[in-house]
């Protein structure tokens, strides 16, 4: 992953890891109607998955985790997953990401 | 038979719920040690009230003979999964998630393909209503311009569900 942050102005967390799979499944699930906990998976061609936990009882808050078949087909974290806001997340990244900051706005 | 009108005012109640939890959460001013512990409690709280409310009902008006209740509630209880087709079979060229400010209380996950195209789901979190995600199906013209492939729809999870149900390649409930 790679990050941009400055300040109170537009976090951009880039998921480097998945460019250029080939996406079999992308999925946006919740456990219950209302629930204020919701994942987004996304499970590629090679058998991997990316997996966002998004928690939205306050403040947006993601948990990013990799996963990959095991030796019995079990999906199993392949690194540690990470758990924070847009611009937590970004800030551990450092500045090594390309912006986009403000695109999405108007796209809406 | 239970009125569709009794139901939706018997929805309405967790209004109450809401507005306790919005008290809770004001306490914040008074323990500011505590302030983000007390907003996330009570979020929690307004969230699994809501859901055991509608669920109890369920169990108490399907004994009285509720048409038009039960599958409601049975809908707001059961987990939902909204299948996003489109994107099956492209290849990512890049993808990332954006918080426009830190008072924002909206975020955008992106996704942009090989093909030029790219889906933009929007996270929008109101203190008042339920968290909302609106999915976008974009395509970058020749002038660089993003252009909308479909019209873009909005709701929760489980509406999407329900109103996508089948009908548009967008959305599709999977059982669990």
């Amino acid at each position: 992953m790679s990050g941009r942050d400055s300040g109170s102005k537009p976090a951009l967390l880039v998921i480097e890891e998945v460019a250029g799979k080939c996406i079999r499944q992308l999925s946006l699930g919740e456990p219950y109607g209302g629930s204020q906990e919701i994942d987004l998976v996304i499970n590629f061609d090679d058998g991997t998955q990316l997996a966002i936990d998004i928690d939205m009882a306050s403040r947006l808050s993601f948990e990013i985790e990799h996963l990959a078949p095991d030796s019995k087909g079990e999906m199993e974290p392949v690194k540690k997953s990470r758990k924070g806001s847009i611009r937590a997340l970004a800030r551990q990244d450092g500045n090594r990401g390309k912006s986009k900051s403000g695109t999405k706005g108007s796209r809406a | 038979m239970l009125d569709p009108k009794a139901w939706e005012t018997i929805n309405g109640f967790t209004a109450n719920a809401k507005a306790a939890t919005e008290r809770l959460g004001k306490l914040g001013v008074y323990f500011p040690h505590n302030k983000q512990q007390l907003a996330d409690a009570a979020a929690r709280i307004e969230a699994e009230c809501d859901a055991t409310m509608k669920s109890l009902l369920t169990e108490a008006l399907t004994g009285a003979g509720s048409e038009s209740a039960e599958p409601k509630a049975k809908a707001a209880a059961k987990p939902a999964r909204l299948m996003i087709e489109e994107a099956s079979g492209k290849r990512i060229r890049q993808f990332y998630l954006e918080e426009l400010s830190t008072e924002s209380r909206e975020s955008y996950l992106a996704v942009e393909f090989d093909d030029g195209t790219e889906i933009v789901i929007d996270i929008n979190v109101d203190v008042v209503s339920r968290p909302s995600f609106g999915i976008a199906h974009h395509v970058l013209d020749e002038d660089g311009d993003v252009r909308p492939l479909k019209e873009r729809i909005k709701g929760s999870i489980s509406s999407l569900v329900e109103q996508q149900d089948g009908r548009r390649p967008f959305a599709r409930e999977v059982s669990e």
